[in-house]
């Protein structure tokens, strides 16, 4: 499946747009990940956890968009937009993740 | 005025169970107090009531809010018991009954925490855990630093990521027929197959490695933004996306776009820096 965050598809005609199709995913980066990172930060390495959890996060949203393009029997997702929102949270933060686009079918 | 008595009256028409409970855990707190007192029950040189009966008094006012009241009371006559035997412990002993004042020990700390947590433990629970834990946390950086500044050792490189050298993104920005763009097309070329959506991550935080001083004073301060590695973050953000465009086979990535977010807040200041594209083969 084709996913584009631009409005048009250069050259191809879109025969059929099948409407808003969204994902979205919660990433807890809770207290005990943060001592963890913290130690991480303290023995001079990166918060790689963050990020690890960041991209699978990401990666779950953009899967999610697509299961709902397919079923709706597209063959792209056009104008995509991915955004990241903090939560907030006393005893960490939650990241969520959303994703949301056009699906649309056009000729191959 | 007669509005006033009545609605007056009505506020304690409902709130009887909790102004019930909360009497009856204070008479339940001193209670056990005065027995703690006059059977002497003391460990380690410290009357057991100092923990005993602040507890019961929240225990029996829970209780009987749960029950009667539906809902918590939160603890009130736990403070009040904590406040009325603190202030005769600390200040006024041998008053009713002689006895020795109360001392500062490990165990009155103990008590002092345990009977404040049953009174806002929301906010001790966030004290101890977001706050103690930071403050723990950063004594911890400085001592490991504290040898390296004192014997005068430059600080140790960051750990460097593991990317191929020279940083992919100045390697695929020098072979890119057309360049990065946040725009939707590049007038005169033609967009030959759309690769599709690329993003890329990092995370920005505090640099803690210098070991400085002033480090402690962060704490309380706010970090200065010079302090973050933001220009390390975005350029691995956009390495990561580049990374992932040129593994599927793109030369251009178009509609670029770089976003921040907060993250950590309380425990820490770091940013999460995106990049996101769409990923295409130009002509």
């Amino acid at each position: 499946m084709l996913i584009l965050t631009t409005q048009t598809i250069e050259g191809k005609k879109i025969n059929e747009y099948l409407g808003l199709v969204t994902g979205d995913s919660l990433l807890g980066a809770n207290l005990y990940k943060d001592m963890f990172s913290g130690v991480r930060d303290v023995v001079g390495g990166r918060t790689s956890k963050y990020e690890e959890e960041l991209t699978h996060a990401r990666e779950v949203a953009l899967e999610s968009m697509q299961e709902k393009a397919e079923k709706k029997g597209a063959n792209a997702i056009i104008g995509v937009r991915v955004a990241y929102h903090n939560l907030g949270g006393t005893m960490g933060n939650t990241i969520m993740v959303t994703v949301f686009g056009t699906a649309v079918s056009y000729q191959e | 005025m007669i509005a006033m008595i009545s609605s007056g009256a009505n506020f304690f028409i409902e709130k009887r169970w909790a102004l019930i409970a909360i009497s009856l855990g204070v008479i339940a707190g001193f209670g056990s107090a005065l027995i703690c007192i006059a059977w002497n029950l003391v460990i380690f040189g410290f009357n057991i009531m100092y923990i005993v009966s602040p507890l019961l008094a929240g225990f029996i006012e829970t209780v009987i809010a749960r029950r009667k009241y539906g809902k918590s009371t939160g603890a009130i006559s736990a403070l009040l018991t904590f406040i009325i035997i603190n202030g005769y412990g600390w200040f006024a002993p041998g008053r009713i009954f002689p006895k020795e004042p109360v001392t500062f020990s490990l165990i009155t700390v103990i008590a002092i925490i345990l009977t404040i947590q049953a009174a806002f433990p929301i906010f001790v629970n966030y004290l101890l855990f977001v706050t103690g834990l930071g403050i723990v946390r950063k004594f911890i950086g400085f001592l490991i630093f504290l040898p390296s500044k004192i014997l005068k050792i430059p600080p140790k490189e960051e750990v460097k990521v593991k990317l191929i050298k020279p940083a992919v993104d100045e390697i695929f920005l020098d072979n890119l027929d057309t360049p990065l763009t946040t725009i939707p097309a590049v007038k005169g070329g033609k967009i030959k197959k759309y690769i599709g959506l690329v993003t890329g991550e990092a995370v920005a935080q505090e640099n803690e490695s210098e070991g400085k001083l002033d480090m402690l004073t962060r704490i309380i301060e706010p970090t200065p933004l010079e302090d973050m590695n933001l220009g390390e973050a975005r350029k691995l953000a956009l390495s990561r996306m580049m990374d992932d465009a040129k593994s599927q086979g793109a030369n251009a990535v178009i509609e670029f776009k770089m976003d921040y977010v907060s993250m950590g807040g309380l425990q820490g200041s770091a940013l999460i820096v995106t990049a996101t594209g769409t990923a295409v083969l130009y002509e």
